[in-house]
């Protein structure tokens, strides 16, 4: 899996907004609110592309929390991300 | 689908954030907010594009992001520039103007789209609204006072006698 487009995490306060990024231009008309797990896994991932378990592994290793939960949270991002046509999956 | 909503950020942060980027050299793209710059821009529709501070961005006409000492943010009009002081105005203001340095300048915008439209730093369009805006205080307050009595009507007679930038 990819993203179709390049984008950046940018932080506000306590929020996380991921954003398009194109030719060095930063759009901030059509963010996605992120949580910060969510925020950890894109900004690790960058223009890369990854597995589910990259992902789920990634998690485990920074949370420290059970792989089965991981398992739960990665699947969930990753329908979300898909539906917005954010990532080919 | 994940759920849209409209999100407004506190000012001090949100441009704290953009601030940084912009020194970083990336470009910005931001929604329009606020009444001041009507009839150009108006709240809520459209967006503008943002650049860093160039050694032209000090011409009088200009669209200039400020930090004010009271720590408010403004994107408005240059309308005078001697030494290091710098004087805006929002366009939907007849008198009320801010004053800063250029040191509070943090970037410039190049375009701006409304109503699906870019209108273009340099364009016809642009230079229009800035000549008139920097034109007189007479002309201004006739303009103003029919853009308030009648909201739009001077993007529809511009629309209708020129064309707009892509």
């Amino acid at each position: 899996m990819r993203f179709k487009e390049a984008y950046i995490i940018h932080r506000i306060g306590d929020e996380y907004m991921m954003l398009s990024h194109r030719n060095s231009t930063i759009d901030f008309t059509c963010a996605i609110a992120l949580n910060a797990s969510a925020a950890y896994l894109i900004g690790e991932t960058g223009d890369q592309s990854f597995s589910f378990e990259d992902w789920v592994s990634l998690l485990v290793d920074r949370y420290g929390i059970d792989r089965i939960v991981a398992e739960t949270d990665v699947q969930a991002l990753i329908e979300k991300l898909i539906k917005e046509k954010i990532i080919d999956a | 689908m994940m759920e849209k909503v409209e999100k407004t950020v506190v000012n001090d942060l949100f441009f704290d954030g953009i601030e940084l980027l912009i020194s970083c050299g990336f470009r910005l793209e931001i929604r329009t907010k606020g009444k001041s710059m009507a009839p150009f821009m108006f709240d809520g529709e459209g967006s503008i594009m943002m650049k860093g501070v160039e050694d032209d961005s000090f011409q009088l006409g200009n669209l200039l992001l400020a930090r004010l000492s009271d720590g408010r943010y403004v994107l408005h009009r240059l309308i005078k520039c001697e030494d290091d002081q710098v004087v805006l105005r929002g366009d939907n203001n007849l008198t009320k103007v801010e004053i800063c340095t250029k040191n509070d300048i943090i970037a410039e915008a190049e375009q701006i789209k409304r109503f699906g439209k870019k209108i273009i730093k340099g364009s016809r369009m642009w230079n229009m609204y800035r000549n008139l805006w920097l034109g007189s205080l007479q002309k201004r307050r006739v303009i103003l006072a029919i853009n308030r009595r009648f909201p739009f009507i001077l993007n529809l007679f511009f629309l209708s006698t020129h064309s707009y930038e892509i």
